[in-house]
């Protein structure tokens, strides 16, 4: 009696056992219901292009306009004290070089990777764009940090410590990518996948990427002329030349289809604004211009002034202030200064500018000035620079009205009247690139030592920073290969171009 | 009917027995404990089988001869043995069993075993230990009262989130909190904060990984076992009703001697937020905007004393609870309702929740099933914790509001002549009130708990049982941010806001947990010397999850929050995971006489979230445990020992990772889509493919002793953890292109001590004094994390870290700082400003060295006065509160040199020859904002001593005479004057706020902010009726 008792509990408590056990796919739950496994180089691409354009919009902008004193911080915010005080850390603005790397390049090598298993579908014009954006962008992480992880960057598991690269030849590799992109843009093979709109900056237009590549490229190539290599940048030239594809035609810009919705605003439009409400953001609010850039705008007659900048909410006037913690508090709040103008900020879905016209062009006029290019006038392409500043920024009748001030017969406006051509093109560029693409106004300050009389912040060493530090996150996550850096060398070690 | 007879059959044998040789009689008497007569007493004639049960009144009958001795048994209670004299009647009163050393404790799957066994620290607190001071929270409760336990109250508020961790962290990233077990059922980390406290029979701490390898890895972090009430005795109602006030402790120390202004000279401008301006002198300022009419508001340039104390309001908490219980040796049930109200110390905030259980268990022959089930649910309506327009807590707009402001005068937001928002002095931040009346969050939790058991006794050695248990939890959240507008602009204004939509958010969550445990455990005595004890068992576990969010911004009808009533896109997301795990496992004990003692456990565990060829682990442990004194009970005195015990074991834990982690994957960023542009990004973690499972190893030793007849009891343990293979995104260079990798790394090393000591200091008569001491004392050691990696970050802010650094205890804080010459003096600069470092610098560990507790307990008749105290030091805290202090003038650091450049202290500057000469004469720059604003990015400025002696609780009660309640119709009646966390002592150089809290109950612990509200104190009265 007991004896079958218990063969019949033994029994059925196994048979819970086995009930649980047997059932060998029980286990199997981990699929991710929440995240994909799986991306395509067609879905990852406006991705990639987003983040870019949001980067140089915002982070990249913003860190230039202070430096190159176009834009400075009223007397009742407590905001933005680092730039007045030049106070450069390791943790200055990170995001231009974290976000360059593992949200921009993450993506793009991504995509420059990717193969079709089966071999039916070509990849190359996703190559060609992930090389591009990742050479404009490559560009300036040389040019702020000067030596930087490249041949062994985006590994990503593969290499958690990737060591850092000399910053010239990285800037000749980076040369090179721009080549061979240029090259595979105009030769693409037949069966090649066209992104079509999820290229949200050329809409799948591949001449266009080979036009803007050469562009990116006669950039690198202008910021060599101090570096006494002009036999390799006339070389250089030469292959831009021969690829006949030319630069770029007019204005390169994202639009992934931006909107007036949170997160989905144009990057820099929705750094002043808010979306619905349309009301300024804090920060819309804490940047207002600064005097000198109001007093040149406002001394050489120049229409761009009523674009770059908004009248001061009280009283109207074109008004800046100095950069400064320590401003009077009457006077110089927010409302009494002029803020970011209506030329930079148009609408929710503007398009978000990667590289202007005008910037093309002056790098062409300097190029030609410093007989880098052989054919063209250097003139013309300044006057034509000007046309598509005015053009750009929305100023009313804009050709006539560049004409009418191109011809005024001041220094640095009026091609004739300018002693210093190469200082003519650099001023120029200070004007033409405000709010857009700032950066590169604070690296060619570096370069040419141009707007000349720029101030500095009376609170600042009285030194305007040729560089940032490498990252906090990188002095303690690649310790082994960052190199070691003192604040003071913010100001003194400059790239290697200079 | 077998058994019947066969009992019949005994106990005819028996009298025959007892008539053939002795005298019998009737002995008759009634069976009581502290609270009446005790039912279902089993009442034997020692050496017989011959037996009895007090029936419901407590009495019993038995013919007993004289000189025989009757036993009288009952669970909990001690056994007592009473020789039948020359009386007819004998009356027992017996006694808890809680004290005696040789008590039963619960431990893994609720398995019984007496102390003597364990080769591992145990303590086990009593219900009273937990609700004396009736505190709603039951982790708060226990504080203080273990050696080894380290609970942190990390925010306050009317449903206070807690940290629970036993012998410091192990994990670095992962999960260092101990798992919570109710009735054997492992429970989510919360049910700590949302048990009734008055349900709690006991809680058993098991300290380390080696007491808990039964239950799988979710035990590596030590466990804490609660186990519920059983009905007792005849049928008894208690009602406990509590009413308890909360009111701010102590709030930051504030600056009282400059007002409002600054810029750049001390110029008083009356509607700033900042206090850069003049001296307060008493002058009369406008406190609004001039109206169009040019009339103005305009109170006195003076602090108002306690102004920012007294926006916090008294809260209060109202508590009913009845239980119903009653239970024989044959069954017994336990109904129990709690009902608790609270209204908080910040305006408006209310929290209410229910608690509800019924626990039954019914034994048929060798069949016992129980079931116990319980539902809570809570509902809280609180101000937003990130509101207003720079998503900031309420605590920001009090601060950001000049302490000459009454600002009790200025509630009045929408239509006070001066106060309303379009006039108010309100010109940068929201009037607090406003936040208050506007920004709203609303979360109601619902969980259900069922748990089922059945033992049966297959035969007299082997028992079978399962236990069966499903948790499921609902949460509703929904937030109502309402929109700030104005009326009308003023023709002039100082400075204006801009406006801002309403906007609201959705959250759903479900969750549900089902663990199931079956097991078969053998008990065989191999010789009368040598018992054996075997358990072997298999456990299930699933765990799912659910979140849908829904959001939506601008709504466009005023007040009403609904997402389909927006402008713009509706924002949504969904997340839902699904874990499994299988185990199965055994546990050995070998006795030898009943003083050594050789236990074996072992454990395989197969996990869903493991890749599937790494999928299966497995773990052993063994312990040896010496009773001494048994063994030897020659060393036993009633003037020295009277209690030896020795103890060592070593045990391995495994651990998994979380559920998906181990894949990598893309994910649609927030921004995407935009209209018909789809996007996928990378994750920016990568993943090692081939992750296996993390094991933590712990050996421990440790002695209990016993002194003086046990006047005096204690216990030391010692014990070392090593943490290996941790499954950690470990945080990666950004250019890698991804920013952590989830791999296999490190290893972590804990070294402690644990004391605990209890003593009955007087115990004469009326009056007893006891007194109880514990200490943990701890040092962790990170002893290598991956290749290239000295060091990790987890969490914080960019400018205070926490970090954990190779070679160095874990976690450190690690800030801003200052360039240092080789004494440690800050080194300034020409212009006498302190020069910031480039690189951050570690500035100390958050975890303490050691922590005492303390807890007296003196009784003089009916009156009780107990107090538990706990000091922690050794660590250092991070108040990122400053940040607001800092920004709007109000530091007293501030004011140290009259807002005049002053020297530096503890500073000196180069002597142009690589030394460093003592600055005694070069002035700071500046002494107001823009020297405070610069000071205010070095934020090695904030950390400071985390040491603190709190006053934890403390308790007076009377208990009413039970002879004159008992005319009543009343059993017991306890009145208690109580209070808990009223005194708290910090280092001079604390003025900001409690150290314990902090801005997250994850694992970078040091970091408070303004998210906290000031720390509070509680206190109230109680009173207790049984029926």
């Amino acid at each position: 009696m007991k004896t079958i008792k218990l063969i019949k509990s033994t029994l059925l408590a196994l048979s819970v056992v086995a009930m649980t056990v047997s059932c060998s796919d029980f286990l199997d739950v981990n699929d991710n219901p929440n995240d994909p496994s799986i991306s395509t180089p067609g879905l990852t691409l406006p991705v990639a292009q987003t983040d870019f354009a949001a980067l140089n919009a915002r982070t990249m902008t913003y860190v230039g306009q202070f430096f190159v004193y176009n834009w400075a911080t009223p007397s009742n915010w407590s905001a933005n004290q680092e730039f007045p005080r030049y106070n450069i850390t390791t943790t200055f603005n990170t995001a231009i070089f974290e976000t360059s790397y593992a949200v921009i390049f993450k993506n793009l090598t991504y995509i420059e990777n990717y193969e079709d298993a089966t071999g039916a579908v070509d990849y190359s014009s996703y190559k060609v764009i992930a090389k591009t954006i990742k050479g404009f962008q490559y560009q300036y992480l040389v040019d702020i940090y000067g030596d930087i992880p490249y041949t062994e960057a985006n590994l990503r598991g593969a290499n958690t410590t990737p060591k850092y690269d000399d910053a010239e030849t990285v800037y000749k590799q980076v040369i090179d990518e721009l080549t061979a992109a240029a090259d595979l843009a105009l030769n693409l093979p037949g069966n090649a996948e066209n992104p079509g709109s999820q290229d949200v900056i050329f809409g799948g237009d591949m001449d266009k990427w080979a036009q803007f590549a050469n562009s990116v490229k006669l950039r690198m190539l202008v910021r060599l002329s101090n570096t006494g290599q002009d036999a390799y940048i006339k070389g250089e030239i030469a292959k831009i030349n021969a690829n006949t594809a030319g630069y770029i035609t007019e204005d390169v810009a994202a639009n992934p289809g931006y909107s007036d919705n949170a997160e989905k605003q144009s990057p820099f439009y929705g750094y002043f604004r808010n979306p619905s409400t349309n009301s300024q953001t804090d920060r819309g609010d804490y940047t207002v211009a600064t005097d000198f850039t109001i007093n040149y705008l406002t001394g050489t007659a120049d229409p761009r002034r009523e674009r770059l900048y908004a009248p001061a909410t009280t009283g109207g006037a074109y008004k800046g202030v100095y950069q400064s913690t320590l401003l009077p508090g009457t006077g110089f709040t927010s409302n009494d200064l002029s803020k970011v103008g209506p030329g930079l900020l148009k609408s929710h879905a503007q398009d978000q500018y990667i590289m202007l016209l005008a910037e093309s062009k002056l790098l062409q006029a300097e190029a030609v000035q410093r007989g880098y290019i052989a054919a063209g006038s250097a003139e013309t392409l300044y006057n034509e620079a000007i046309e598509a500043s005015f053009t750009t920024l929305g100023v009313p009748a804009a050709v006539v009205a560049a004409q009418t001030y191109y011809a005024q017969a001041l220094p640095n406006v009026s091609w004739a009247s300018s002693p210093n051509k190469l200082q003519a093109i650099s001023t120029q560029k200070w004007i033409a690139l405000n709010g857009t693409s700032s950066i590169e106004l604070w690296v060619e300050y570096t370069r040419t030592g141009f707007p000349v009389g720029l101030p500095i912040p009376a609170e600042s060493g009285g030194v305007r920073p040729v560089r940032l530090l490498y990252p906090a996150s990188e002095i303690a996550r690649n310790s082994a290969n960052v190199p070691t850096l003192t604040n003071q060398d913010a100001f003194t070690k400059a790239p290697f171009w200079k | 009917m077998k058994t019947k007879l066969n009992g019949f059959l005994t106990l005819l044998l028996a009298l025959l027995v007892q008539i053939t040789f002795a005298q019998e009689k009737t002995v008759t008497g009634t069976v009581s404990d502290a609270s009446g007569p005790l039912p279902g007493v089993t009442v034997i004639i020692k050496g017989t089988k011959t037996g009895t049960q007090t029936d419901f009144d407590g009495k019993y009958s038995i013919k007993a001869a004289t000189g025989a001795v009757l036993q009288f048994s009952f669970i909990g209670m001690k056994t007592v043995d009473q020789t039948v004299g020359a009386s007819n009647s004998i009356n027992i009163m017996m006694q808890e069993d809680a004290q005696s050393l040789d008590e039963v404790v619960v431990t893994a799957l609720g398995i019984k075993r007496k102390p003597k066994e364990l080769s591992y620290a145990v303590t086990t607190l009593k219900n009273d230990d937990i609700t004396r001071t009736k505190a709603v929270n039951t982790a708060t409760a226990m504080v203080g009262k273990v050696s080894g336990l380290q609970i942190n109250t990390t925010n306050n508020g009317v449903n206070p989130s807690t940290r629970v961790v036993l012998r410091g962290n192990r994990s670095l990233l992962g999960n260092n909190e101990a798992l919570i077990v109710v009735d054997g059922f492992p429970s989510a980390r919360g049910v700590l904060d949302r048990i009734n406290p008055n349900d709690i029979e006991s809680v058993t701490v098991l300290k380390g990984a080696n007491a808990s390898a039964l239950y799988g890895s979710d035990a590596t972090n030590g466990v804490i076992i609660v186990t519920t009430k059983k009905g007792k005795g005849k049928l008894s109602v208690e009602y406990s009703t509590t009413f308890q006030a909360e009111s701010v402790a102590y709030m930051p120390e504030f600056q009282e001697k400059f007002g409002v202004g600054g810029f750049p000279d001390g110029t008083l401008y009356p509607l700033e937020n900042v206090n850069w301006g003049p001296a307060y002198d008493g002058r009369m300022v406008d406190a609004s905007e001039t109206l169009n009419d040019g009339s103005v508001w305009q109170v006195p340039f003076t602090p108002i004393k306690d102004r920012n104390k007294n926006f916090f309001d008294t809260g209060s908490t109202i508590r009913h609870g009845v239980t119903l219980s009653a239970g024989d040796e044959t069954g017994d049930f336990l109904l129990s309702l709690d009902q608790t109200n609270t209204e908080g110390v910040v305006p408006k905030d209310a929290y209410n929740r229910t608690n509800f259980r019924l626990k039954a268990n019914k034994k048929y022959n060798k069949l016992e099933v129980g079931g116990n089930l319980s539902f809570y649910r809570s509902h809280a309506n609180l101000v937003g914790a990130e509101a207003g327009r720079q998503d900031r807590p309420v605590y920001w707009n009090v601060i950001n509001t000049p302490l000459h402001l009454p600002l009790d005068q200025m509630k009045n937001w929408r239509t006070g002549e001066f106060t309303r928002n379009e006039v108010s002095f309100f010109r940068f931040y929201e009037n607090p009130y406003f936040i208050i009346d506007t920004q709203r969050e609303y979360s109601d939790y619902n969980e259900f708990n069922v748990l089922a058991n059945a033992n049966y006794e297959i035969n007299d050695w082997i028992n079978a049982s399962l236990n069966v248990g499903y948790t499921g939890g609902t949460s509703n959240f929904k937030r109502q941010y309402g929109a700030f507008n104005y009326a009308f602009h003023l023709d002039h204004v100082y400075s204006e806001m801009d406006a801002y939509g309403a906007k609201t958010a959705d959250q759903i969550t479900a969750s549900t947990r089902v663990n199931s445990d079956f097991l078969i455990t053998m008990k065989k005595d191999i010789t009368p010397d040598l018992n054996a004890k075997l358990t072997l068992g298999q456990n299930m576990r699933l765990n799912t999850y659910k979140e849908v969010n829904v959001s939506g911004e601008n709504l466009i009808i005023p007040d009403f929050y609904n997402v389909s009533t927006r402008t713009g896109d509706l924002v949504g997301s969904e997340e839902t995971s699904n874990y499994r795990k299988l185990g199965v496992y055994a546990d050995f004990t070998l006795g030898y006489k009943q003083y050594l003692f050789l236990s074996a456990t072992a454990r395989n565990d197969w996990s869903s979230t493991l890749p599937e060829n790494n999928r299966s682990f497995f773990y052993p442990g063994v312990g040896l445990s010496f009773i001494a004194s048994e063994a030897l009970p020659g060393i036993v005195s009633n003037n020295g020992l009277s209690y030896l015990k020795a103890n060592f074991n070593v045990t391995k834990t495994g651990s998994d990772p979380g559920a998906y982690a181990t894949a990598g994957t893309f994910f649609a960023p927030v921004n995407f889509p935009y209209g018909s542009t789809a996007g996928l990004s990378q994750s920016s973690r990568d993943v090692d493919p081939n992750l296996s499972p993390e094991f933590t190893t712990s050996i421990e030793a440790g002695i209990e002793y016993g002194l003086f007849r046990n006047r005096v009891t204690g216990s030391v343990s010692v014990y070392k953890t090593n943490s290996v293979d941790q499954i950690i995104p470990v945080n990666i260079s950004f250019a890698s292109g991804a920013t952590s990798s989830l791999i296999n790394i490190g290893e972590i090393e804990n070294l402690g001590m644990e004391l605990d000591l209890n003593t009955k200091i007087i115990s004469k008569g009326d009056f007893s004094w006891d007194l109880g001491l514990n200490y943990s004392g701890y040092k962790s050691e990170v002893i290598s994390l991956s290749e290239g990696v000295n060091e990790l970050d987890l969490g914080g802010f960019a400018s205070a870290q926490i970090i954990a650094k190779v070679g160095e205890p874990y976690p450190l804080i690690r800030t801003t700082s200052y360039l240092r010459d080789d004494q440690g003096r800050v080194i300034v600069g020409a212009n006498g400003d302190p020069i910031q470092d480039s690189k951050l610098q570690t500035q100390g560990k958050t975890s303490p060295d050691y922590i005492i507790g303390l807890n007296s307990s003196l009784k003089y008749k009916n009156w009780n006065l107990y107090a538990v105290m706990d000091y922690r030091t050794g660590h250092v805290f991070f108040n990122g509160l400053v940040d607001a202090l800092e920004f709007t003038g109000l530091t007293q650091h501030s004011v140290s040199a009259n807002r005049q450049p002053f020297v530096f202290p503890n500073s000196s500057y180069s002597d142009g020859n690589d030394g460093y000469v003592a600055n005694t004469n070069r002035l700071t720059s500046d002494g107001g904002n823009d020297f405070w604003d610069a000071y205010n990015e070095v934020k090695e400025n904030y950390v400071t001593d985390a040491t603190t002696l709190k006053l934890r609780e403390v308790l007076l009660s009377y208990n009413l005479d039970t002879e004159v309640l008992g005319k009543i119709g009343i059993e017991n009646l306890t009145l208690g004057l109580f209070g808990r966390n009223l005194l708290t002592f910090r280092p001079k150089d604390n003025v900001y706020t409690d150290p314990e809290f902090n801005f997250t109950t994850g694992n970078a612990m040091g970091v408070g902010t303004q998210a906290q509200t000031p720390p509070t104190r509680q206190y109230g009265v109680n009173v207790t009726v049984k029926f």
